[in-house]
């Protein structure tokens, strides 16, 4: 069962309360035990005192020639103590002469007494002076000689005393003090309650505030005035509040500039490509429109120079794009939508378009397909296929073979699909091989003028499959460079991994 | 009948080389330089496809897009967007707006024949 604090205090003072004025309850009753059975023990004796000399008198006086009038004083003397319960007169051989219980034995009047002998040594023995006996809780019992006007000892009184007194004046004790202490503990009980309260009704205000600034609302001020710990507590819970909100204003400023700041990036990349490439359709448009004659018939020299145009714009226009491309990527990231897709469909139509190049440059092409399929963003991996080869074409010898082979493994139940790409060229320097895949990067001054372009190429395509969780790098073998890479052959799976991650 | 459309972009070249396109292969072509000129001629002539520039100075291409839907008349003129972007994020707000197509920039008068040949056919079959 889980406590709260204010039940905790709850139980623990009333849990105190009550051992408190148990002990005390218990106390007070032994005290009064004591005080009582001093008092009823001092009674008897007194009384003893007082009544021996008279008793024994009427007994040596009367006994045995005015009996009525000896036990008239014994009743009178008797009435006179209501604890006591029987006079019993024995001589010192324990012969007992006369004993109080006739009156209740109805034995009225005793002619003859039956002499007993009381054999209890307590009471036979040989006394000279008062002797007290108690058994405890139920009687006591007192002997005391009594001495003739000749000072002979003849005969000793034993009194018997009842206690019955002193154990209801006990019940009656204990129950007035267990009385006593239930009205203690209701009443205690009451005062704890309302203290628990009071201190668990600041706890409930602080944790309302709590509360509500878990929701965001930080403008919430607790206010408590009790001149403690609580009042300490809420002014430290006000400053924590106050730090809180300047630090929410703070961030909430930040991501306002960061939003802002991310609008005007993605704006800046809208007009940069509408500035690049509205220029670019005019012209690319109407120099078409004219090689095509559409505009009058053009004599070879001039459809020469219209080509020349065109081409020129065509790499411009390739460069622009990859230009926006890469700039997409490093602002905007890259946001892949996954679909199937038959791998061979898409690099036999690159492959046609790259023909004119191929048969410029009278390059063997090669292809071993062993994977078909792929489950990944089929216009990113387009673009990957496009760069790749067009990369291979490129810097490949004249004459040269183009190795095209795909394959696929399993490694920790993920399907992989691997790529390769080789072209026959001079061996790229090894501490360049990682270097190639960095934007605007070229093997050296040299080739950069011999081949042109920004040589964004490697880097679109090595952002695109790390985008696909996977992997591209660069190998020298014996006078060819091989590009290769690797990606999940379904990109969901590399979803789920990076979720679970 | 020739086809009526209407050609909205502040780049008076573009205007220029997309006219002349167009006029070549038979169509009847007007042209705008702003979202206002461009809601002047839709509301005074029949206009069968508007190709709208999504970047014009003031009023933006979305939002002529948005005001036309608000119109009884002009709601169900079928509109292509030229535009310089290509990403997806472009298109899916397109396609909520109500956009039919999209032309990107850059491109050839064959590739723009083409595609309002394809798209005219296409609104045949839908009607």
């Amino acid at each position: 069962m889980k406590l709260t604090f204010r039940n905790k205090v709850y139980i623990l003072t009333n849990f105190s309360i009550i051992v408190l004025i148990t002990t005390i309850t218990i106390v007070h009753i032994l005290n009064r035990v004591k005080e009582l059975k001093h008092d009823i023990i001092g009674n008897a004796t007194n009384y003893v005192i007082l009544t021996t000399d008279k008793i024994g008198d009427a007994f040596v006086r009367y006994y045995k020639s005015a009996f009525f009038k000896f036990r008239e004083i014994i009743i009178y003397q008797t009435k006179l103590n209501p604890d006591l319960k029987e006079i019993k007169i024995i001589d010192p051989s324990g012969n007992i002469y006369y004993s109080s219980k006739e009156f209740e034995q109805n034995k009225f009047p005793i002619v003859t007494l039956n002499l007993q002998t009381e054999t209890d040594s307590f009471i036979t023995k040989n006394i000279k002076k008062l002797e007290i006996k108690e058994k405890v809780g139920k009687d006591l019992t007192i002997i005391s000689p009594y001495l003739d006007e000749y000072g002979v000892h003849s005969v000793s009184i034993i009194y018997y005393f009842s206690l019955e007194r002193l154990s209801t004046s006990i019940g009656e004790a204990i129950k007035n003090s267990i009385l006593i202490a239930v009205c203690f503990i209701i009443l205690g009980s009451i005062i704890v309650t309302i203290f628990a309260n009071r201190i668990t009704v600041h706890l409930r205000v602080l944790q309302d505030a709590a509360r509500e600034i878990a929701k965001g609302d930080f403008s919430r001020i607790v206010s408590i005035k009790t001149g403690d710990e609580f009042e300490e507590l809420a002014k430290t819970f006000n400053l924590m509040t106050e730090e809180i909100r300047k630090d929410v204003r703070e961030l909430k400023n930040l991501v306002n500039e960061l939003k802002k700041r991310d609008e005007q990036k993605t704006q800046f990349l809208a007009n940069f490509s509408h500035e690049l490439r509205t220029p670019l359709t005019a012209s690319m448009g109407y120099i078409d429109y004219l090689l095509k004659q559409k505009l009058g018939t053009l004599n070879p020299e001039q459809l020469h120079g219209l080509e020349v145009i065109r081409r020129n714009m065509e790499r411009l226009n390739k460069e622009i794009h990859s230009l926006i491309q890469l700039s997409r990527f490093s602002l905007e990231g890259i946001k892949l939508s996954p679909r199937r897709f038959s791998v061979k469909e898409i690099i036999d139509s690159i492959v046609v378009d790259f023909a004119p190049d191929i048969k410029n440059k009278n390059l063997k092409l090669n292809f071993d397909f062993k994977t078909l399929e792929l489950f990944a963003d089929k216009e990113h991996l387009r673009t990957v296929f496009e760069n790749l080869i067009a990369n291979a074409v490129k810097f490949s010898q004249i004459g040269g073979e183009v190795k095209i082979s795909t394959l696929n493994y399993t490694e920790k139940d993920t399907r992989y699909f691997q790529f390769i790409i080789s072209n026959q060229s001079d061996e790229i320097p090894r501490s360049k091989l990682k270097k190639i895949f960095e934007p605007f990067y070229q093997v050296d001054t040299g080739t950069a003028r011999r081949y042109g372009g920004f040589g964004l190429g490697l880097a679109i395509a090595r952002n695109i499959i790390e985008a696909h969780q996977g992997r591209i790098w660069a190998e020298n073998q014996k006078g060819l460079v091989i590009l290769k890479f690797i990606i999940p052959q379904e990109v969901e799976n590399v979803k789920k991994y990076s979720d679970s991650r | 009948m020739s086809k009526n459309i209407l050609i909205v972009d502040d780049e008076e070249d573009i205007l220029d080389f997309v006219g002349r396109v167009l006029k070549d292969a038979g169509y009847t072509v007007f042209t705008a330089h702003d979202v206002n000129e461009g809601l002047a001629i839709l509301n005074s002539h029949k206009i069968d496809l508007l190709l709208l520039d999504i970047m014009l100075p003031g009023i933006d291409g979305w939002q002529m897009i948005k005001m036309m839907r608000t119109s009884e008349a002009l709601k169900n003129i079928p509109v292509a967007m030229l535009t310089a972007r290509v990403d997806a994020q472009d298109k899916v707000i397109g396609l909520k707006e109500g956009a039919v197509d999209y032309i990107c920039k850059p491109f050839t008068a064959d590739q723009l024949l083409q595609r309002i040949q394809q798209l005219f056919k296409y609104l045949e079959q839908t009607k």
